[in-house]
């Protein structure tokens, strides 16, 4: 558990999180953990009447061991949630549990907890780590989103201000059963519009709408916006 | 031609379609082909004793039982390991048989696919994942085992034996697909 200050005060929220640290080569899952794999779980605890917000997961990478995809984090990942506490004093606590995946997959599970006294506020060690994670979730995106569906499914998103600079734009379905995951979903950038054309799932579910994130790369540089919108029929 | 031939091999097999067909050695040393239970459901079974979710429904004795009530209504119950050798849940066909008889796997065979070729034909993903054929040879189920990795799993849902009363009884089958969750399958790389 990684928190952002040292003491806490009622009504002041602050970022915390559940750190998780894989080897090399090992990944633990997004919440669409992809064709395989099982998702990662927080389930945060706080004294009563403190607000807690599991925020957005961190934006998933995409594996494909053996050449079926999962997608999720390697190394060193924050869960984040950010917490609003009360006038009542105690301490956080989160129970996590994942599957860690290279060649062979183990459970795995911790419950993980910090002490936050109340008093003054105080930016602690993990600050700034903290904060510069939270500024690289996911975001909301402000654009036209269009979903069709027919014998595959495209979506077209237009984005007010495109960053030209962006190199490459993936999609992530944050819910299994819309479309198929077995190859990345890449789209072309044509200046503001960017459409991603898909194959329908081969475990389909009923879907009446298409979620994920549009992930933008250059190089090592990633952001990503949320998208959800309708999923009109052809 | 070629194009054609292409597209047939890329296209994964689905649910309504003609489940195609495949010949496997098992444990035992006998080849069992698809076609020699033509006439019966089969359930066909991907598993991986090492992955932890295959473990956590042997453990239990759940998956057996399953096999068993499957068996029970008339199905044919086939387990097949595609992982490669040096990968996990490979055994040689000595050890398997061991760990066949000390988990009491309840299978009316259990086939080896070290090269991956039949779990690759049916585009299988984890261990465990579940394909159901009904008696003329079409697939009418591929997914999960059960409805446990579901957000809220109330009431508990075993979906291949869901899937066989249903289709036995004449119905259709209420969920025909699901994602299968669990352990990629260890495929030669």
């Amino acid at each position: 558990m990684r928190v952002e200050v040292t003491r806490v005060a009622p009504g002041r929220p602050f970022l915390a999180a559940v750190e998780i640290a894989t080897d090399p080569h090992w990944h633990v899952y997004w919440r669409n953990p992809g064709d395989s794999g099982v998702p990662t779980r927080i389930a945060w605890s706080a004294p009563k009447g403190w607000r807690v917000e599991p925020l957005e997961f961190p934006i998933p990478r995409r594996f494909a061991p053996g050449g079926v995809a999962a997608y999720g984090y390697e190394g060193k990942t924050f869960f984040l949630a950010r917490i609003t506490p009360s006038t009542t004093p105690g301490g956080i606590a989160a129970k996590a549990s994942w599957l860690v995946c290279s060649e062979a997959c183990v459970q795995g599970g911790a419950t993980v907890g910090a002490r936050v006294p109340l008093g003054a506020v105080k930016p602690g060690p993990y600050a700034k780590a903290l904060r510069s994670a939270h500024l690289a979730l996911p975001r909301p995106g402000a654009g036209r989103l269009r979903a069709r569906t027919g014998k595959g499914v495209t979506l077209e998103a237009t984005f007010a201000s495109p960053a030209s600079w962006w190199k490459r734009a993936e999609f992530f379905p944050s819910e299994s059963g819309a479309v198929d995951q077995a190859k990345p979903i890449l789209a072309t950038l044509q200046g503001g519009k960017i459409v991603f054309k898909m194959e329908r799932s081969p475990f389909p579910e009923q879907r009446s709408q298409l979620k994920g994130l549009i992930v933008f790369a250059s190089g090592p540089r990633r952001q990503a916006v949320q998208v959800e919108t309708k999923l009109e029929k052809e | 031609m070629t194009t054609l031939l292409a597209l047939a091999v890329l296209a994964a097999p689905a649910v309504g379609a003609p489940a195609p067909a495949f010949s496997l050695p098992s444990v035992g040393g006998k080849s069992v082909a698809l076609t020699d239970h033509k006439g019966k459901y089969v359930v066909l079974e991907w598993t991986n004793r090492d992955c932890p979710y295959v473990k956590g429904h042997y453990d239990k004795g759940g998956m057996q039982a399953t096999q068993a009530e499957a068996k029970k209504m008339g199905a044919v119950w086939l387990s097949i390991c595609s992982s490669a050798p040096g990968k996990q849940g490979y055994m040689d066909p000595e050890t398997y048989k061991g760990y066949l008889k000390a988990q009491k796997v309840a299978a009316s065979d259990v086939l080896l696919d070290p090269d991956g070729k039949v779990g690759r034909l049916y585009n299988a993903k984890t261990t465990p994942q579940i394909v159901i054929i009904d008696p003329k040879g079409t697939m009418i189920y591929n997914g999960a085992i059960d409805n446990a990795q579901t957000d809220n799993p109330t009431p508990k849902v075993n979906y291949a034996l869901q899937a066989l009363s249903e289709a036995m009884a004449g119905k259709a089958v209420s969920v025909p697909t699901s994602r299968p969750y669990g352990c990629s399958v260890k495929y030669k790389d």
